[in-house]
């Protein structure tokens, strides 16, 4: 337990995390690399076909795993955001704002590969429905994160702290794009897996596997993605400091880009 | 061949989407490492003009003598 509590607190602070997070991004990158041609070739020409969608439900290897991205982004983005502006926390600010392109980019994912597969299936690009408008609020959300920490140039710190305020109102969203296909009469169709009753929409091993593959591939560069967004965050704001410089200089001496 | 990506009468949308997946994904980490090349660059050099600052108020300029 120490032992937990001793690295928390290291990562805490900004060298540290720095040090500690350098090793991790090469295993990120090629796992989630990997993955990812390993679960788009199972999912696009070994698994079997939908009895009711044809081919068109392949889709979904790409659309989901993205869609869970955009709403567990957005709740590292809130916890990072509670923390920002709770404790003052610099790496919390670094790994809220981080999150935030990634995160934008997968909601943008799943917004396009879902108009992809809506004028397929319902015959048409995109209906107000209420999954299809509550995950493009996300879209705005994150946008609106990004934003007001641009806006406010004069102090990076302050503007984390406000950027968090909207991060952490945000996070109301999240339930309600979850649960809007229960609460609501919707075209979406249900979750095709869920956490507490398993898979309730796909039965076979030979679909869910290539799901599952693909999700996790997502996480790992989700991962490597933040952590890349966050080291470089912490360099720009602490370009001063003795460590930033021993960190850079000390690894390339002789110059050249990384 | 042919046969392997034939996707029936879907295959625009699901080649689409897999192509939006990989190019934002593919944009995200070319980014990434753009910024990067980019600070470590403005780090580097704004390091060396310190050193360079330094050095000249270490050793400051004499006369020259050399068109004696």
């Amino acid at each position: 337990m120490n032992r937990i509590i001793k690295f928390y607190h290291e990562c805490g602070s900004p060298p540290s995390f720095y040090r500690i997070t350098g090793h991790w991004l090469r295993p990120m990158f090629w796992l989630a690399l990997t993955l990812s041609i390993y679960g788009l070739i199972d999912g696009l020409f070994l698994a079997p076909e939908d009895y009711q969608q044809g081919d068109s439900y392949r889709i979904i290897f790409v659309h989901v795993p993205a869609a869970w991205m955009s709403l567990f982004i957005y709740a590292i983005i809130g916890i990072a955001g509670i923390m920002t502006f709770v404790w003052r926390m610099k790496v919390a600010e670094a790994v809220m704002m981080a999150s935030v392109p990634i995160g934008a980019l997968f909601t943008a994912v799943t917004l396009l590969t879902g108009m992809l597969w809506g004028k397929p299936m319902w015959g048409t690009y995109w209906d107000w429905d209420a999954r299809m408008t509550s995950e493009l609020i996300l879209l705005f959300l994150y946008i609106g994160v990004f934003g007001i920490y641009a806006a406010y140039d004069e102090d990076p710190r302050k503007a984390a702290r406000l950027a968090s305020l909207v991060a952490i109102i945000g996070l109301v969203n999240l339930p309600i794009i979850r649960y809007s296909v229960e609460w609501w009469t919707s075209i979406h169709q249900g979750s095709s897996i869920s956490l507490m009753e398993g898979s309730t929409g796909i039965r076979d091993w030979d679909m869910l596997r290539p799901l599952l593959v693909m999700a996790l591939a997502t996480k790992f560069y989700f991962i490597y993605s933040m952590l890349s967004r966050a080291r470089i965050y912490l360099l720009r704001t602490e370009k001063q400091k003795q460590w930033v410089q021993k960190a850079v200089l000390g690894a390339q001496p002789s110059g050249g880009a990384s | 061949m042919m046969e392997l990506f034939d996707m029936g009468k879907y295959d625009f949308f699901v080649w689409t989407s897999i192509a939006v997946f990989i190019v934002a994904l593919l944009l995200d980490a070319l980014n990434i490492k753009a910024q990067r090349t980019q600070l470590h660059r403005a780090i580097r050099s704004a390091a060396l003009k310190k050193r360079a600052r330094q050095a000249q108020a270490d050793n400051p300029p004499t006369q020259r003598s050399d068109d004696s």
